[in-house]
């Protein structure tokens, strides 16, 4: 592996920024107590894991036409990257509502879809390993990568569309941010550090990918 | 205030193993693409 560039440079320094800043700047929340700090890594990795799945279906829409391999490279990155968001999300999600709600994990609308779309891109990558042919693994993947999409503004508007336990968004929402200033401005810290946290991790992960269907041509993920 | 810094802990420390679990696999993944092949003599 090559050495970081600067782009993981900053991602790094920007995470570890975002995080010093929620741990030891940021006031703690007198209802929830320390636990709403579990937001900060929480609230970014959903908006990261969206950001990722909804890469995944604009460039896989633009393979179709295309039929660039590059475009496919891309996809298969950013779908990987997108699981692993989200299962930052379906670990530190059940790890708050523990304290919050009383109990880990609830089949409401919001927390079934999330695992749903999990499950989805899991799947994503599954088939992409078990696809030898690498136009008809690019072509499959491509459908299901814009299929998997098509959830995420269910999983956004769930919590107004049904009864749930989940808290409604305080930012992504008409209107201004419901919560304190300092807290507001931790939370868009983190988002930012994460949304690079991604950029970092889909050139890395795309980097590697180029270099291993240039070793095994039709490479498998 | 509730003490529940145990489960604010945790999901840290959980966020963190994740994220540098990723890491590390792309790290060894990209490692084997790159070590030479060994062919029998």
């Amino acid at each position: 592996m090559n050495r970081p560039t600067p782009l993981t440079l900053a991602a790094i320094v920007a995470v570890l920024a975002a995080t010093a800043r929620a741990i030891f700047f940021t006031p703690l929340e007198a209802v929830q107590g320390p636990a709403q700090k579990i937001l900060y890594v929480h609230a970014p990795a959903a908006w990261v894991a969206f950001l990722a799945f909804g890469v995944v279906a604009l460039v896989s829409i633009v393979y179709l036409w295309l039929r660039d391999d590059r475009l496919d490279r891309i996809a298969e990155s950013s779908a990987e990257v997108g699981v692993v968001f989200t299962t930052v999300v379906l670990i530190t999600g059940p790890l708050w509502g523990k304290p919050v709600w009383g109990t880990y994990w609830t089949w409401d609308a919001r927390l079934t879809l999330t695992l749903f779309l999990w499950f989805v891109y899991v799947g994503y990558l599954l088939l992409r390993g078990a696809v030898e042919d690498p136009a008809m693994r690019a072509r499959y993947s491509a459908v299901l990568g814009i299929l998997g999409a098509l959830l995420i503004p269910f999983i956004h508007l769930s919590v107004y569309l049904f009864r749930t336990l989940h808290p409604l968004p305080v930012l992504m929402k008409p209107g201004a941010p419901s919560m304190p200033r300092e807290m507001l401005i931790t939370l868009l810290a983190a988002f930012a550090a994460f949304t690079l946290l991604y950029a970092a991790l889909l050139r890395t992960r795309y980097r590697y990918a180029v270099e291993r269907d240039a070793m095994t041509p039709g490479g498998f993920a | 205030m509730p003490d529940n810094a145990f489960f604010y802990y945790a999901a840290y420390v959980a966020a963190a193993a994740i994220y540098g679990g990723y890491a590390l696999s792309l790290i060894t993944r990209w490692r084997a693409v790159r070590r030479p092949t060994r062919t029998k003599p």
